[in-house]
């Protein structure tokens, strides 16, 4: 696996470019494209970024202006039919060449975001898909590896908030925070028992007279007998005041305090005619209830009356030895009837006698059945009876007499009486309506039931008694729902008025106390919880400590290993200087502050340098240098395969552009990593042809002829002139290896001359559609004699150019190539030939 | 190769906002060393990085769980 490369990117209607689709072609790991001002530069170095992730960082980075850039990545001058597209061809990581495009389907609007279609080979794809390719985006907003004017500013003129984001995310340290936040959000929630036994011990740690025996808890969680003695202390107190006997065991003190509260609470409102029985577990009959009785229905239709009253004589007459094995024809044993008893008559009497035993199978099993169905209609009118509060219990005056009213409840609660009342009252009457209906029902089914249980002999269907029992069930369960209904609202109004009355009784607590005697497991259980989770979250705010400590350490060694690449390509850009930058790290104590130092040092040799704010002290050259080198440490961090750099030393920084050009190119490609340069500094791109021709360069030239058209891509790598110059240049070296690829540029050239001659001579006789493409895949040998009759100029000419086609012809494929003189020579005659007929 | 968009295939919300962030190195491993074996804090990222990413948080809750479950044991079972 290696990284990715581009080997050509293709732009169509983006941005400065037209219609027409322009193509870059990268050949080898360095290209230089020379543009002056507004000829595309920028268009190109978005167009990639467009490509990789769909949008232009620009409009991000510049958050104000987000709705200047509706409508802006479509070229202002396309028709409504136009595509608007960049496609690249990649060499992926898997060695095999890909084709990538993404298509603009709707373009920025005011306040929304472009949508675009990704593909790779012509399948849809995201960016996992680029992945696969080797290509990894890096973190927002400078995902993708161009590096342009508006993005080396972004570190600088970040908030520290969105600069630690960007550092924490470009150093992958989001997978710790991750964790951490797991870790502190499980901790938060280890902070959350809910615990009522603990909340009533509070409630009755209120209760002073027994403040004194709580405090004797011991800490943590006690034990069972260490809390059961703690509570009858406090039992003991409480009933000692009231003047009642202190001992026994805690159940029996509880007993009796809970007597001393009702008196008391009595004394002020009588609470306990809220009281009432929850409706008992219950259900209809179950259908093999019914089975039963149908088939005792069916049994008892089969036995005869007659039979069924000598039963028992004929079994003992058929258990005689002489009937039980007669063969043949018998005196009948009771009646001493001659010759009486045939065989026939014996078996029809064993059959008889059988179907009265199963008759009296069938009906034990009704008797018992009817029993259960009156025990269950008994039990359901004492349900009825029960789920009714006490109060309802009461007639009027009686209730009144024991200072139940709703006046009372009304002068006691005062304020926040109505909103208890109104739906309490409401679902009191519900409730009771339930129960009237249940209980009249239930005494129906009781008589019904005991009706069949008493004539069980005679009764006939049981068309009555089950629609009964369903209708039965069905307010039964209007009960329960209404009980349920009634009991939110009376524990609410109840609730109060405990608060109220214990206020007024003095027993505040008392009940929570009481509550607690009676469950001091439960107690206990919360108690050992409550001192586990204690325990757990000390340990895990300890736990959360050394994680952060240790993260931060992780965060300085990456932040160390970083500045360390960034050191590294600021002193290639600027060696020896000495204001260099430092370090890029958190500030202590500050964790979403990120500072970038510069140091300052009074000498040569960068010796006692004193530490500043890169921002405060460096010029806006050195600024320059700082951003650039953030952003190829990021590169090379990141294992990328490419690069573009728009303009990446400033047209000002004379100084240090060499540096840029030998030492920052130089190491860029010996890392290796693909860099593509775009410039409008003629001097630049002409310095990075002669310095990197070695590494096969490629040259290309941004021009705009019109507006409508857009930008133009001209290959000048490939172009007519530029070959012939880089083969002369090859040549000249003499090294073999260069006259080898002299010749081959040269051969390049000539065919390209015969190319553009053959395209201008149609075009001259009309034919305006040719393109020179039409000729791609034609070799010199058979472009040559295409053109020879074309070149008339001088008689020599023809000659010339064959004896040119034959000096690259056969050589430029061979190891030995065609010597520095010959080659030279060739260089001349070829240039002479351009001029003579091409006419530059 | 042909240059025209496929406009038959529908346009999707296809601006890639996320960030593939591949493991380049441990991050774990890192502040492993700087966290005392055996420690809890150790334990939780052993848990943690062991289980499947999504269900990670399941991993660190489990082992609140299984501690508060231990400090409880000494105080012996509630009773009801």
């Amino acid at each position: 696996m290696v990284a990715p490369r581009l080997r050509s990117l293709t732009v169509c209607g983006f941005r400065a470019y037209g219609r027409s689709p322009q193509t870059l072609n990268l050949p080898s790991d360095i290209a230089a494209v020379w543009g002056p001002n507004s000829k595309g530069k920028s268009s190109l170095a978005e167009a990639l970024e467009f490509l990789l992730t769909g949008r232009i960082s620009r409009r991000e980075l510049m958050a104000g202006s987000q709705d200047e850039f509706a409508e802006a990545l479509r070229n202002v001058h396309l028709g409504e039919t136009d595509a608007t597209y960049v496609a690249a061809k990649i060499l992926a990581a898997d060695g095999k060449e890909r084709e990538v495009r993404r298509t603009l389907k709707r373009d920025y609007a005011k306040r929304e975001d472009c949508q675009s279609q990704l593909e790779i080979d012509g399948v849809v794809s995201d960016a996992s898909g680029l992945a696969s390719l080797g290509i990894v985006l890096s973190q927002p907003p400078l995902q993708a590896p161009v590096l342009a004017q508006h993005t080396l500013g972004y570190l600088f003129s970040a908030g520290p908030q969105e600069r630690a984001t960007y550092f924490k995310t470009l150093l992958e340290l989001n997978d710790l925070e991750t964790f951490r936040s797991e870790v502190a959000a499980a901790m938060g929630e280890l902070r959350e028992p809910a615990a009522p036994a603990l909340s009533k011990l509070a409630a009755c740690s209120g209760i002073v007279p027994i403040q004194g025996e709580l405090r004797k808890l011991p800490p943590g969680a006690p034990d069972l007998p260490a809390i059961t003695s703690v509570l009858e202390g406090a039992a003991a107190v409480l009933l000692s005041a009231a003047g009642q006997p202190a001992e026994g065991t805690l159940a029996e003190r509880t007993e009796r305090v809970r007597s001393v509260l009702a008196k008391r609470r009595g004394s002020a409102f009588p609470l306990d005619l809220f009281s009432r029985t929850e409706p008992a577990a219950w259900s209809a009959p179950a259908p093999e209830a019914w089975a039963r009785l149908r088939t005792y229905l069916d049994e008892r239709g089969k036995v005869d009356a007659e039979v069924a009253r000598l039963v028992t004589l004929f079994e003992q007459a058929l258990q005689l030895p002489q009937v039980a094995g007669a063969k043949g024809t018998l005196d009948c044993p009771l009646c001493a009837t001659k010759a009486s008893l045939t065989p026939d008559r014996i078996a029809f009497l064993r059959e008889r006698v059988q179907q009265t035993r199963s008759f009296a199978a069938a009906e034990g099993a009704a008797r018992s059945t009817l029993q259960q169905l009156l025990a269950s209609a008994q039990a359901c009118a004492a349900t009825a009876k029960n789920a009714r509060p006490a109060l309802a219990a009461l007639e009027g005056s009686e209730r009144r007499r024991r200072g139940f009213s709703l006046a009372r409840i009304r002068e006691i609660l005062g304020n926040v009486a109505e909103p208890l009342l109104s739906p309490w009252l409401k679902c009191l009457r519900s409730l009771l309506r339930a129960v009237a209906a249940l209980g009249a029902k239930a005494e129906e089914v009781v008589t019904l039931a005991q009706g069949m249980v008493s004539s069980l002999a005679s009764f006939e269907s049981l068309e009555a008694v089950i629609p009964a029992y369903a209708e039965l069930q069905r307010r039964r369960d209007a009960v329960v729902e209404a009980s349920r209904a009634y009991e939110v609202h009376a524990r609410g109004l109840r609730s109060a008025l405990e608060g109220v009355v214990d206020a007024r009784a003095d027993t505040r607590g008392w009940q929570d106390f009481i509550d607690l005697a009676l469950d001091v497991g439960g107690l206990h259980a919360a108690m050992v919880e409550r001192t586990a989770l204690q325990s757990v979250t000390k340990e895990m705010e300890k736990a959360l400590r050394e994680i952060d400590a240790a993260k931060e350490r992780v965060l300085d060694e990456k932040f160390g290993e970083y500045s360390d690449l960034v050191r590294e390509w600021w002193d290639r850009l600027r060696p020896g200087e000495p204001a260099f930058f430092s370090t890029v790290r958190p500030r202590k104590g500050a964790k979403r502050t990120i500072d970038i130092k510069a140091e300052l040092s009074p000498h040569e040799d960068r010796s006692a340098p004193k530490v500043r704010d890169a921002v405060a002290v460096f010029s806006q050259s050195q600024m320059h240098c700082l951003g650039l080198a953030l952003f190829l440490a990021r590169a090379q961090r990141e294992g990328l395969g490419f690069i573009v750099l728009d303009e990446p030393v400033l047209s000002s920084d004379e100084d240090y552009r060499v540096h840029f050009h030998a030492d920052v190119l130089e190491a860029l490609l010996a890392i290796p990593m693909q860099v593509v340069v775009l410039t409008q500094s003629q001097p630049t791109w002409e310095e990075l042809e002669s310095r990197y021709r070695h590494a096969n360069i490629s040259q290309a030239q941004l021009r705009v002829e019109t507006a409508a058209e857009g930008c133009i891509i001209e290959a000048t790598s490939d172009g007519l002139r530029a070959k012939i110059g880089r083969a002369r240049s090859l040549a000249r070296t003499g090294h073999p290896d260069n006259m080898k690829s002299g010749a081959g540029h040269l051969r390049d050239a000539a065919e390209r001359f015969c190319k553009e001659l053959l395209v201008e001579d149609r075009r001259s006789q009309g034919d305006g559609a040719v393109e020179i493409a039409e000729y791609d895949g034609h070799a010199l040998e058979w472009l040559a004699p295409k053109v020879a009759p074309m070149l008339r100029k001088d008689p020599s000419h023809a000659g010339k150019f064959e004896a040119l086609k034959k000096l690259l012809n056969p050589r430029c494929h061979d190891n030995a190539p065609p010597s520095t003189q010959e080659l030279v020579h060739a260089c001349g005659e070829l240039d002479r030939f351009v001029k003579d007929y091409l006419g530059r | 190769m042909n240059m025209q968009p496929n406009e038959s295939q529908e346009a999707t919300a296809a601006p890639s906002g996320s960030t593939s962030e591949p493991a380049r190195e441990d991050n774990f491993d890192r502040l492993k060393k700087h966290l005392v074996a055996g420690s809890l804090a150790s334990l939780l990222v052993d848990a943690y990085r062991a289980e499947e990413p999504g269900r990670r948080s399941g991993a660190v809750r489990l082992i609140l769980q299984q501690r508060v479950q231990s400090a409880k044991e000494p105080h012996g079972r509630p009773q009801a």
